[in-house]
């Protein structure tokens, strides 16, 4: 946090090599945060540098209240549904659980596609095909270490539906790779 | 109460696993995969090209504001020029300009003057600068 305050100062002031320097510590998390919900891949780079430039306006105003971290991964994730939103691309909200659920074991769309590569790679892909908050908060747990607590200050969603979406997350993907290993059996 | 596939969540969390069950096999699996970094390829110069655009944002906003001063200075100028020849009377005639004609010289010595002055404010001394 100390540290977190000394670079922004200095890059209030004026120093470019300090805000090259908060670039390089959060490009990462901004491109997790923009690739799991823009799946546009000529887009998520030109996002990614909106999101710094925001940052860099907002700076001054930043109040500490949260995580620096948390705070450019909350700019980062408001810009992309907001593009998605802009671009009129349905934010895939599953309707009734258990029909979703169903619905996306079920989908073998991808299985022809998948069939040379390892399962791993399997559930990447899978990940690929929830929806756009499922596969943000799994990424934000899993991936960039953030607790619920601060993935709800992000997305603005309670920490229960956290929970929920990271618990049915998993689960759908669990349930598509037992579908796999018994297919894989039956082999 | 919680369900079962909660439970196995958990217990996958906390590094128990019992690999004789389908389901907690499968969620093995699943928690391995999901804690691997998606793909993000950002330009090697990514940093580069916002700093570079930050700049370039700046010199325009200096620019346009460099330029809004002139305009108002000339303004203000052409407006207090008014204001005192109608307030003394002053009228234009070619008599007022006539004893510049003698000093042609330290005319032209005044705008290579200033002409200098402006190169050396701009070479010389620091440019201050929002960025």
């Amino acid at each position: 946090m100390v540290e977190d305050e000394a670079l922004i100062s200095r890059i209030i002031e004026g120093d470019m090599e300090s805000f090259r320097r908060l670039i390089k510590q959060h490009e990462r998390l901004v491109a997790h945060m923009v690739g799991r919900i823009v799946k546009n891949t000529e887009d998520r780079e030109e996002l990614c540098q909106d999101v710094f430039l925001k940052v860099y306006d907002k700076l001054k105003g930043f109040n500490f209240q949260s995580k620096l971290s948390t705070w450019i991964a909350t700019i980062a994730y408001r810009h992309a549904i907001n593009h998605i939103r802009k671009k009129k691309i349905p934010i895939d909200e599953p309707g009734e659980w258990e029909d979703f659920k169903e619905q996306f074991i079920a989908d073998d769309n991808l299985e022809e596609e998948l069939a040379d590569k390892d399962l791993e790679e399997h559930v990447l892909v899978y990940i690929n095909q929830l929806p756009v908050h499922y596969r943000s908060v799994l990424t934000m747990y899993h991936v960039d270490g953030m607790s619920y607590q601060e993935i709800g200050k992000i997305t603005d969603m309670p920490e229960g539906t956290v929970k929920n979406y990271l618990f049915r997350a998993r689960n759908l993907l669990k349930e598509k790779v037992k579908k796999y290993l018994g297919t894989e059996e039956l082999r | 109460m919680k369900n079962t596939d909660e439970k196995l969540q958990e217990s996958i969390e906390q590094g128990k696993f019992d690999p004789a069950n389908l389901d907690n096999q499968a969620y093995r699996i699943v928690f391995d995969a999901i804690k691997k970094e998606p793909e993000t390829q950002l330009h090697p110069h990514f940093s580069d090209r916002i700093i570079n655009s930050i700049i370039k944002t700046a010199e325009q906003r200096a620019y346009k504001r460099d330029f809004i001063w002139l305009g108002a200075g000339i303004f203000v100028l052409m407006s207090v020029a008014i204001f005192t020849m109608l307030l003394t009377g002053f009228k234009l005639n070619s008599g007022a300009f006539k004893f510049i004609g003698n000093y042609g010289g330290l005319l032209v010595f005044a705008i290579f003057l200033i002409g200098l002055f402006q190169w050396i404010e701009r070479k010389v001394l620091p440019h201050k600068s929002t960025v």
